[in-house]
């Protein structure tokens, strides 16, 4: 299956200075290093845990969280999602030479790639680092009806690198997926999918990608920084009990 | 660039894996600790860095650091000759070297020209892949992605000094080849 990629247009004029000085000066979560916090945006059950990123969980804890998912539907894909990565990066534990045998699949293709799963590749900020919620003044290209949105910032400084990936989506839940540069493209800022890349953009330009789920990244191997807005967005198909 | 054709049968198989099985040079660690370039660049034994390099540091870049191997003729133990594609090279007049870049998943060579002054004359730089293109596997020229290629892919730079820069963000090693030919000065 291949990304559908469709450009449609530039909404510099609603980026808002304030929230772009911002997040400029702001370093945001190292990824993958802090894996857990990413998961935890699009799953109910572990954001429960994860609000604080400086938060680094006990063997109490982590026991404790354990115990609470193996009472819950192991068949429900919102468990197993809460299970694949979330226990490794819980661990307190968590060491990378005896921890990828209990990599999900995913996280073992990079760790034995020669990534660190545990490193510091590239930055993101969301909403619980920033002052602001893009939703307070949404961006007019957004249709939300009865949608859920997710929106994050990712940050690239010179020298990051996002390793080729398809994003994990349920191929039977529609997701739009929204791309926004908030910095003017500049040599060395690489958005790859497949074997495109997406060059001269402008900041405001947005994209908006169906998710069929090619396989994509990034790097910054120029000498400024990137911005880019990222908004998903869905309709929700469960809720989780008691959440 | 401009493609030039396959020539992968020049390639040989020993080269390929001694490549995959050793380490290489350590860049730009090497070059900028063993080799003094800075210190090289204000007594005027090389020509400046480009405006890029210039700016490596303040960019947040370690100079000490791994950031992609190489191999030439110090560590390439193989004589590879002048390849066949390389049709105006001249004995006598021409000069001639060659590198070759090793990228393991999450390598990376920041954007840069390769204006050196000694090269400048007649300069012709070729590159060529010595694996398939992977998903990740980024050459960047000017603005654009040069892919998809094959294992021996010969590319001529439009431009020898045109800006350009790679990174693996692949899962699988990436191994690069330029030749470059000059008139000497």
């Amino acid at each position: 299956m291949t990304n559908k990629i469709e450009y449609i247009g530039n909404y510099k004029k609603w980026i808002n200075s304030a929230w772009l000085e911002e997040v400029s000066a702001k370093s945001g979560f190292s990824m993958p290093k802090n894996s857990l916090r990413n998961e935890a945006r699009f799953n109910p059950w572990l954001r429960q845990f994860v609000k604080d990123i400086n938060h680094v969980h006990t063997e109490e804890e982590y026991e404790h969280i354990k115990n609470l998912l193996a009472l819950e539907d192991q068949n429900d894909p919102v468990i197993q999602h809460a299970k694949n990565i979330s226990l490794v990066f819980l661990d307190p534990k968590r060491n990378t030479a005896l921890g990828a045998a209990d990599f999900d699949e995913e996280y073992k293709m990079y760790h034995e790639s020669n990534y660190d799963v545990f490193g510091e590749y590239f930055t993101l900020l969301e909403k619980l680092d920033l002052s602001f919620d893009i939703l307070d003044d949404p961006p007019p290209f957004l249709d939300h009806n009865d949608k859920h949105i997710t929106w994050w910032f990712s940050k690239m400084s010179p020298g990051s690198l996002m390793p080729m990936h398809i994003d994990r989506a349920k191929p039977d839940i529609e997701i739009n997926k929204y791309w926004m540069p908030w910095t003017d493209y500049q040599y060395g800022h690489v958005f790859t999918i497949g074997d495109k890349v997406i060059t001269n953009y402008k900041a405001g330009d947005v994209y908006k990608f169906d998710y069929a789920g090619d396989w994509h990244g990034a790097c910054n191997i120029g000498y400024n920084d990137r911005i880019v807005l990222q908004i998903t967005d869905y309709k929700p198909s469960r809720k989780i009990k008691g959440i | 660039m401009k493609f030039i054709g396959n020539y992968r049968d020049w390639l040989q198989d020993e080269w390929i894996k001694y490549v995959q099985e050793n380490e290489g040079i350590e860049q730009p660690k090497a070059e900028f600790i063993d080799n003094d370039i800075e210190g090289a660049v204000v007594r005027g034994e090389r020509a400046e860095f480009c405006e890029f390099q210039q700016k490596y540091g303040n960019a947040g870049y370690d100079v000490k650091s791994l950031l992609y191997y190489i191999f030439d003729g110090r560590n390439f133990p193989f004589d590879i000759g002048i390849p066949p594609w390389v049709t105006d090279y001249k004995e006598g007049v021409s000069g001639k070297y060659f590198n070759l870049f090793k990228y393991k998943p999450g390598h990376i060579l920041p954007i840069h020209s390769d204006r050196v002054t000694k090269f400048e004359k007649n300069c012709k730089r070729y590159w060529m892949s010595w694996l398939d293109y992977e998903p990740g596997h980024i050459l960047i020229y000017d603005d654009k992605l040069i892919a998809p290629y094959k294992a021996g892919d010969v590319f001529e730079f439009d431009d020898p000094f045109a800006i350009h820069g790679a990174a693996n963000i692949g899962l699988t090693e990436r191994i690069t080849f330029q030749f470059t030919i000059y008139d000497e000065q």
